[in-house]
């Protein structure tokens, strides 16, 4: 089969408004946010899909997926593009894109029950600003904030920088529907809570489109008190000292909303006018304002009880207004495209991992030691560090930032930069008994280590992939290792 | 035709750090990069190899040794050879005596034509080009923005040097100083993939003070012309932020601060 009988077959079920061949958008959805910098020079090296189609229903999504599974077509499903692990990446010559900008319905608000419901097309500022103006909140705010999609959010397991208080995505889906390569749609209720065998929401929670097609989600509601924030800043001596004021916090039961440790070079891309030359920790503290309180109480004893890490406090309007301006709008994303076409160029990358308390601060040392000593390019680097930005009662994640100059040809970025830096991170943490990723997914790119990341229980996950995608046409190469696709990594 | 390049890894200004609590500047700390005036004479040369590739090219650097990577990939890019002049001796050189070494480098090779950068990142004074030239009794042109041709047969270049709001074109035999501009459209070709590995200790050489053979008099503080009799360092003060919201108003007192302040004529 070759592409023009893909897109034969797609027009046996959807007219033709609903499928985009221009070459353009063809190349654009080739590859998503890993490899941008090639993608900006117009160096990639992945096939271009078939067609990108975008069904108006969860019915048009069953046939679609239907007709792909028959036919072996490869499907990558899509909402709003700020994939950052290769999850968008397509690797088959015959591939679909199925795109949820279509189902971009709000379906319901339910304020006295605390739930709305959207179609996984919908923004999550555009569902943010519709609460917002009851008094609510979703309580998710990952920095794509006004761009990413509930289906794309939920299928990645994304998380939020109020993440500590209102958990991540996975703490917030109530249900949601969903639609399998055979065609089948499962709808999961919306319920409290359930001890109706395992929690099945967590099949497509996290499935970053390699097991189904997320249609709808239902998602609970917070109060919001914005008024209330406070904000706290110090300057520490070192990651491990702030990390351990953190765990105080979370161990004494508090719930900040924010709760951050940056490294000193991870600081200075941050807090360049304050931070003279330390590491960072910072807090937010939010709610009604007896919670505020108290909240606010705790962090200062756990400051108080671990002072001989603090240098100094930092002017809480710093942090306040940090705060502001940390989102990407899509005109964000854009001008940094522009700047990679036109300036040759661009900053780094990240590898976001998490551990137990005790690992932390471990693992921060020998990554950054082994990278410094170990990694060939390492007179090209022009930023190595990272921060602590999710935090549990049992331990936090590690998010590596990296940038530097870029000396070899745009198409070999990757591997001569992120991969070997990326691979030290991985290693470190699979050693230590951390998780390689946190919050970004597996995509395409950590696909190698899924069996070391899971160990015995891969058995469970490979039994889910299958149960549900014998004929493997989801998302080829999303979370599942496949020799095929290899030449795309290397 | 044979080049010389002059090339001086600097400290990355953005990354250097003064300690406050021990009154240094942390050098060590920060990243080397290669300056970017002469780095835009390397990428002139390579294009010059590229046109002709019997074209030979040494760069030559008078760095610490930790600027070893950078000259390796120069030679990855296609530089013939690399030499570093390192030694410890060599601290505290100022520019006459950086340029007595490089020169006493550069006399034991015949070129066409040596090419550098005009200033240097980190202190900018544009001294050595012209100290070098006069050491080698060369001619040197300065700020040159392009190179618009070259016969190395007859032995002669013609340039063009920006000189604020004019182009002067002058026409210059060789052999020559020439130092360049910053260029941005002219760039370091990019490392192939496979050279990234490449071993180069055939085509990269390290030489201390003994292989130059100067007298150690010529070196360091005691060769320096220039001497620093005391450092002082501001004081920096915290001053209150002042707060604007992203429209008119906040514009408009940006304005308003800055002209008060005389970084704006109104
Ligand atoms: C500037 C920036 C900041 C970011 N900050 C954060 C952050 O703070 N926290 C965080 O967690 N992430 C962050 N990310 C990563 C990214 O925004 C998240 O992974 C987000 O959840 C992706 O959502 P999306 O709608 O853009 O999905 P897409 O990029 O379109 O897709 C992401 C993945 O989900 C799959 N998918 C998409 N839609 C569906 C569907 N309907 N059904 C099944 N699978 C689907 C895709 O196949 C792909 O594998 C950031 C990214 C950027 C560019």
């Amino acid at each position: 089969m070759d592409k023009n009988a893909v897109i034969e077959l797609v027009a046996q079920v959807l007219p033709a408004s609903q499928i985009n061949t221009a070459a353009d958008d063809l190349y654009d959805a080739s590859a998503d946010r890993y490899k941008k910098y090639a993608k900006a020079r117009k160096v990639l090296d992945v096939p271009t899909p078939a067609a990108i189609v975008y069904p108006r229903t969860t019915t048009e999504v069953a046939q679609i997926l239907t007709m792909c599974n028959e036919h072996g077509i490869n499907v990558i499903p899509r909402a709003g593009k700020t994939a950052t692990e290769g999850g968008l990446e397509n690797w088959k010559e015959n591939t679909l894109v199925v795109d949820a900008r279509d189902l971009d319905r709000i379906l319901e608000i339910d304020e006295y029950n605390m739930q709305a419901t959207v179609e996984a097309g919908v923004t999550l500022q555009r569902l943010e600003d519709e609460v917002n103006k009851l008094g609510l909140t979703t309580g998710h705010s990952p920095q794509s904030k006004p761009v990413a999609k509930y289906g794309g959010l939920v299928a990645t397991r994304s998380i939020g920088q109020f993440s500590t208080l209102y958990g991540g995505i996975e703490d917030m889906v109530v249900g949601l529907e969903c639609v399998f390569p055979d065609g089948h749609v499962s709808r999961i209720k919306n319920v409290p809570r359930r001890a109706g065998g395992p929690d099945i929401r967590h099949i497509a929670i996290g499935n970053e489109g390699a097991l189904c097609y997320i249609t709808e989600v239902t998602v609970k509601l917070f109060r919001h008190f914005p008024e209330n924030n406070a904000f706290f800043g110090y300057l520490v001596a070192d990651v491990a000292s702030g990390i351990k004021v953190l765990r105080e916090v979370m161990a004494n039961g508090y719930r900040p909303s924010v709760a951050r440790v940056y490294s000193e070079e991870d600081a200075r891309q941050h807090f360049e006018h304050f931070y003279k030359g330390h590491c960072v920790l910072l807090f937010m503290a939010e709610g009604t304002k007896g919670i505020v309180q108290a909240t606010s109480a705790g962090i200062e004893e756990a400051v108080e009880k671990f002072s001989d890490g603090i240098l100094e406090p930092v002017d809480p309007r710093h942090i306040a207004s940090w705060f502001e301006h940390l989102n990407w709008s899509q005109q964000d994303i854009d001008d940094e495209f522009q700047e990679m076409v036109d300036g040759d160029s661009h900053s780094g990358f990240t590898t976001e991992v998490s551990a137990d308390w005790a690992t932390i601060p471990v693992l921060y040392d020998r990554v950054i030691e082994r990278v410094r000593s170990e990694f060939p390019r390492a007179h090209d680097l022009t930023m190595l560090g990272g921060h602590s930005s999710h935090s549990y009662v049992n331990g936090t994640n590690m998010y590596f930032v990296y940038n530097y100059a870029i000396n070899c040809a745009p198409e070999d970025e990757m591997r001569v930069y992120h991969h070997p830096i990326q691979r030290i991170i991985v290693e470190e943490t699979l050693k230590l008994g951390g998780s390689m990723c946190h919050h970004h997914g597996i995509g395409k790119f950590r696909n190698e280590w899924t069996k070391d990341e899971h160990g015995s229980a891969y058995y469970m996950l490979d039994k889910l992939k299958q149960a549900f995608d014998p004929r493997g046409v989801m998302n080829f190469g999303t979370i599942f290792y496949q020799e095929e696709g290899a030449r795309f990594q290397r | 035709m044979r080049i010389a390049c002059m090339l001086k890894p600097v400290l990355d200004v953005g990354e250097l750090r003064y300690n406050r609590d021990r009154n240094v500047l942390e050098r060590d700390r920060a990243r080397l990069v290669l300056n970017p005036e002469d780095a835009t004479a390397v990428a002139m040369a390579l294009e010059l190899k590229r046109a002709d590739p019997a074209a030979t090219i040494e760069v030559v650097s008078m760095a610490p040794r930790r600027a070893m990577p950078h000259l390796e990939d120069l030679v990855r890019r296609g530089v013939d050879q690399a030499t570093l002049l390192t030694d410890r001796r060599h601290a505290g050189s100022d520019t006459w005596a950086t340029s007595r070494v490089l020169a006493h480098h550069l006399a034991t090779r015949d070129f066409d034509l040596v090419l550098c950068g005009t200033h240097t990142l980190d202190s900018g004074t544009g001294q050595v080009p012209a100290q070098v030239a006069e050491a080698l009794d060369l001619p040197l042109m300065a700020g040159v923005a392009e190179l618009v041709d070259l016969n190395t047969e007859e032995g002669w270049a013609v340039v063009d040097v920006d000189a604020e709001d004019v182009v002067l074109r002058f026409r210059v035999g060789l052999p020559a100083v020439l130092a360049f501009r910053y260029a941005p459209s002219r760039t370091l070709p990019p490392i192939g993939y496979g050279d990234l590995t490449r071993d180069v200790a055939g085509q990269v050489a390290v030489l201390g003070f003994d292989a130059l053979g100067m007298d150690e008099s010529e070196l360091g503080l005691r060769g320096s012309l220039t001497q620093v009799r005391r450092i002082e360092t501001d004081a920096l003060e915290a001053k209150d932020p002042i707060r604007v919201r992203a429209d008119r108003e906040g514009i408009d007192e940006v304005f308003r601060t800055l002209a008060e302040k005389g970084f704006l004529c109104r």
